[in-house]
């Protein structure tokens, strides 16, 4: 039979999505790889190759880029319709499989995460003989449909209510897999820490140094590092010392934690760089903004002392390492350069120092003093103050 | 008990990054070298703020303190409040909800826990205390 996919990275309402500086949640890396990647696998399972699914989106410019990399590092075909209506490039898309012979074609919105037995929900759709069937669980619509490909009024009906509502009364497919809708930051966090918990199918990438704690391919922790378990710290990333990353957190790849920074409940994105001795908590951190999940706003950082892009790795590793060596070398021909004897500020006569202060004598004669009638050896060097009263 | 010194208010600017940080400082300055400054810097409008920003608040607040006097936060935007909350810097001050509630807590002279568990006390308390 020919299933064809269907995979809307981005809202068919309008040109702005739910996601993290215009990037969709699903495009997100959570715990290694993007979600997306976890729901192409989970086709790949069913039968799907990547020739059978495409990936439309209608995302600007700026997050455009980001999401293209994400989709072609899973060899799927990428359609961005920049500022257009999603709606429209679905109809097209769909028109366009039903005319090449496919019998039944899967539309996801991957606005939401959903583990759906895929071959299941084909068998439902064909057995029941839906023209539309939404998958839904307890809380409604999941965002995945299985639509014949003979009903492109039924199609166009469901794509221009932005896959909120049929055509005609379906049954529908309940699916009791894991499911979150991904809305917001807080959803996102929600999915690492239930990964962490074995609640659903993602698992970090990398290994498990400790009990609890994973780490990428060249993922580098300095020793004066703190890592609690639950976290996963994502290949080439960089956590310097003293920093502390705790309670579900997830530093994803190429990200740099600076020194005495703490990370609690927060994910850092892919090659996000973060300050020194920061405090980032229940936060979803990277691309120079800060999504936090109790205050419920995202806000846009403008300080490379704060946020930045991380440095890139093998470029800045050699630069790094060349000005390291130079700096060695410098100091290993020259004489060390002493800082200048700083000038002692104006004290009161009261309480201003000898300019020049008497030598102290540091042989160890003693001197013997008689308290009590017992005589005490002191260094000579030694000063005996009172302090108050009898003390 | 009240003070007779005034409270100045100080709203800062939509956008406090360095040259904006460096303009306000200069602004308040005059207002930090009195003797025992009373400040609240309202802090509704601000829409970005850097780590200058966050510098120039903790040396205003140096600056107060060294006087014998004190700067106080108020209405802090989700902005502001996100940055100085990352920098480890919100515990510093005293953060009120709107202006005059800081100004207000200026004339008290007993602090504010110390009020509060008087007033949460039973009447025969307050009247012990009031006597």
């Amino acid at each position: 039979m020919d299933v064809k996919v269907i995979l809307l990275t981005g809202n068919p309402g309008d040109s702005k999505c739910e996601g993290f500086g215009e990037v969709p949640f699903t495009l997100l890396d959570a715990l290694g790889r993007p979600v997306l990647h976890h729901v192409v696998e989970r086709l790949r399972r069913a039968g799907f190759q990547s020739g059978d699914i495409s990936v439309l989106s209608n995302l600007r410019p700026a997050a455009a880029a980001y999401s293209q990399r994400v989709v072609e590092r899973l060899g799927l075909s990428w359609t961005n319709y920049s500022g257009a209506s999603l709606v429209r490039a679905a109809e097209g898309k769909f028109a366009e499989y039903a005319h090449a012979g496919a019998e039944v074609i899967l539309v996801i919105q991957a606005g939401a995460y959903a583990e759906i037995d895929y071959e299941g929900l084909i068998q439902f759709h064909l057995e029941s003989q839906n023209r539309v069937t939404c998958v839904s669980d307890d809380d409604g619509l999941v965002g995945t449909f299985a639509i014949s490909s003979s009903r492109r009024n039924d199609a166009a009906y469901l794509f221009r209510h932005n896959l909120q509502s049929c055509r005609t009364t379906s049954v529908p497919y309940l699916t009791r897999g894991y499911v979150n809708r991904l809305q917001n930051a807080a959803d996102f966090r929600k999915l690492v820490v239930d990964a962490f918990a074995e609640e659903n199918s993602i698992r970090p990438v990398g290994r498990e140094i400790r009990p609890g704690v994973w780490a990428g391919a060249g993922a580098r922790i300095e020793r004066e590092a703190r890592i609690v378990a639950p976290a996963f710290i994502g290949a080439e990333a960089k956590v310097c010392k003293s920093a502390v990353i705790t309670r579900g957190s997830s530093v994803e790849r190429c990200a740099f934690v600076d020194c005495g920074t703490v990370v609690e409940n927060a994910t850092v994105l892919p090659s996000s760089y973060i300050g020194a001795g920061l405090d980032v908590t229940h936060a979803v951190v990277g691309f120079r903004r800060i999504a936090h999940i109790d205050r419920k706003i995202e806000i846009e950082v403008r300080d490379r002392r704060l946020l930045a892009p991380a440095p890139k790795t093998a470029a800045w590793r050699i630069s790094a390492m060349t000005a390291a060596a130079m700096e060695f070398l410098r100091l290993g021909f020259k004489p060390e350069r002493r800082p200048a004897p700083v000038a002692a500020p104006d004290l009161p006569p009261q309480i201003a120092t000898d300019p020049e202060p008497a030598e102290v004598s540091l042989n160890n004669e003693l001197q013997q003093i008689a308290v009590n009638g017992q005589p005490i050896e002191y260094p000579n060097n030694v000063a005996v103050m009172r302090r108050y009263g009898n003390q | 008990m009240e003070t007779s010194r005034p409270v100045v208010v100080k709203r800062m600017p939509t956008r406090v990054d360095q040259k904006a940080a460096r303009e306000f400082l200069r602004e308040v300055q005059p207002f930090l070298k009195s003797d025992r400054p009373q400040l609240v810097f309202d802090l509704s409008q601000v829409k970005q703020l850097d780590s200058t920003g966050v510098d120039v608040l903790l040396h205003c607040m140096t600056e107060a303190v060294r006087r014998d006097g004190d700067l106080k936060l108020a209405a802090l935007s989700p902005e502001s409040a996100i940055i100085l909350e990352i920098t480890r810097t919100a515990r510093l001050f005293e953060i009120y909800e709107t202006s005059t509630d800081a100004a207000r807590s200026f004339t008290s002279f007993l602090p504010n826990f110390v009020r509060n568990q008087i007033t949460r006390r039973p009447a025969s308390d307050e009247e012990h205390i009031a006597a």
